[in-house]
């Protein structure tokens, strides 16, 4: 298992590197930005209370106005694009099984003496490593940056460590998501596909609820809206929404091993 | 191998297996070298067969270090047959095993799987070259939708061995002197006579010299594909 574990890693090596980059480069832009709010932060404010529907979409529910540094800090995370590169690394990795089943690879694979788990398993650890580096890359870039820049009333500590878990937890639980959809595909396309197509109607229907009251309903079901950085990085544990990410992980992995065991290959 | 695949023997057992897939699709952005590490590492660190293996193959050492995708499609099969033999398994698994591979190196792999086989190894091996089934198995198989419909010694496959044939005499041979000579599914077309014989091609050519000029011979040896056509047609024709 550790041999097929460091394949699993080395492979992600070149993308974790790009990864690194462009993770530390967008959490200086989101710093840096701030310092144009910074000068008026009565604009920022109004902003937030003018548009609260729109910017609950942006940075999720639960945001204080009285922590105006933690919200604005929040939007790191939950940007469409931060969001759009940490599930694609999840989901893309988690996807590599459907792929090596497809081209072949998997072929090879599974004559070599590894029980089928632990095939699926170790492309599911190594994308945990992955995640856990870039998730901390990110924490501490934006931290950093904040430093730097001079941002005022920057979060503790433990508000930036509990968005670390927050978001890890919940990239955890995609990548899962796109390893069980790996193990009932038949192409790598078909299942990334599938997953994209499940997470974006997660966040699509995350985005409406929060603009339309009378969708406020299904809200809680689409796993976003437990995403709630703003509210963590101000300093509250995320207890529940951690809880919640890791027990889906949980069933989801479950669900993996269920059918890869029983799938005809 | 006597367990089921998905029971931990059944896994325990993959160990002293090999396998070459017809289309063999490899991790690109890794090494030769990192991919026989894992390969030997997953199979308990045993790669004591690989240097001669790679010796038979000609496989430059300092290419070893070079990425996958960087490699011609005779070194990927050449990377493929070391990974699927490098460990001296009890029975390899080889489909199409010389594709890619220049005739000398084909010379040298056939060697080695005999050697392998004499020293009490297994191959299995799916070609539709003849000529490489005949100098490498012993045995052939042949499967038709699924079902093994033939288990047959080489020897018995070669007695079934067909020739197309196409010549040109003088004076042309008659319908009868054809049939005699052995030739069959012919057809004539501007004075070139088209056919197939079966079996050893000896007596045809006795038959042929003996009956005329011969001014143009040409003959090709059947592929194993169409002694197969023939083999269906047969077994359809007793059904």
């Amino acid at each position: 298992m550790r041999a097929l574990l460091r394949l699993r890693m080395r492979e992600q090596k070149t993308v974790l590197l790009a990864y690194a980059l462009g993770l530390a480069v967008f959490s200086g832009i989101m710093a840096w930005s701030y310092e144009a709010f910074s000068e008026d932060t009565g604009f920022l404010t109004q902003m937030f209370v003018q548009f609260e529907d729109l910017m609950q979409a942006f940075v999720g529910v639960g945001f204080s106005l009285e922590d105006l540094t933690a919200t604005y800090l929040a939007m790191t995370w939950r940007h469409p694009l931060i969001l759009f590169l940490l599930i694609a690394f999840g989901v893309e990795r988690s996807s590599g099984l459907a792929r090596e089943l497809q081209t072949g690879t998997g072929d090879l694979l599974f004559t070599l003496p590894y029980p089928r788990y632990s095939i699926i398993f170790s492309d599911f650890l190594a994308t945990t490593r992955g995640l856990l580096i870039i998730n901390l890359l990110l924490v501490i870039g934006v931290y950093l940056f904040s430093l730097l820049f001079g941002v005022e009333d920057i979060p503790a500590l433990t508000g930036f460590f509990w968005v670390f878990l927050l978001s890890f937890f919940l990239h955890l639980m995609f990548s899962a998501l796109a390893l069980l959809v790996a193990t009932l595909s038949r192409t790598g396309g078909q299942a990334l596909g599938w997953t994209v197509g499940i997470i974006s109607i997660l966040y699509v229907g995350d985005f409406l609820a929060s603009m339309q009251p009378q969708l406020e309903f299904i809200q809680p079901f689409t796993i976003f809206y437990h995403y709630q950085v703003s509210e963590a990085l101000a300093g509250t544990l995320p207890l529940w929404e951690s809880a919640l990410f890791l027990g889906l992980t949980l069933i989801l992995l479950g669900g993996s091993y269920f059918f890869i065991q029983r799938r005809d290959l | 191998m006597g367990a089921n695949p998905l029971s931990k023997e059944g896994v325990k057992r993959r160990k002293e297996i090999g396998y070459l897939p017809g289309e063999l699709a490899l991790y690109e952005n890794h090494t030769g070298v990192e991919l026989l590490e894992f390969f030997a590492e997953s199979r308990g660190n045993n790669a004591s067969y690989r240097n001669q293996v790679m010796e038979v193959l000609s496989f430059p050492r300092a290419d070893l270090k070079r990425k996958i995708r960087e490699y011609s499609r005779g070194m990927k099969q050449k990377l493929g047959l070391v990974l699927a033999m490098q460990h001296k398994p009890r029975v390899v698994f080889m489909d199409e095993p010389t594709t890619g591979l220049d005739p000398l190196i084909q010379l040298e792999v056939y060697q080695l799987l005999k050697d392998f086989a004499a020293e009490g190894g297994t191959v299995f091996m799916s070609s539709h070259n003849l000529g490489e089934v005949e100098r490498v198995c012993n045995r052939v198989a042949i499967i038709r939708i699924g079902r093994l419909v033939a288990l047959e010694e080489v020897s018995e496959l070669v007695r079934r061995r067909i020739y197309s044939v196409e010549f040109f005499m003088d004076p042309p041979p008659g319908e009868k002197e054809l049939a005699e000579m052995g030739l069959q599914d012919y057809s004539t077309r501007e004075g070139i006579i088209r056919g197939k014989i079966w079996g050893e091609p000896d007596d045809f050519l006795r038959q042929l010299l003996k009956r005329g000029q011969v001014k143009d011979l040409n003959w090709t040896r059947g592929r194993l594909e169409d002694i197969f056509m023939e083999y269906y047609r047969g077994e359809e024709g007793e059904q």
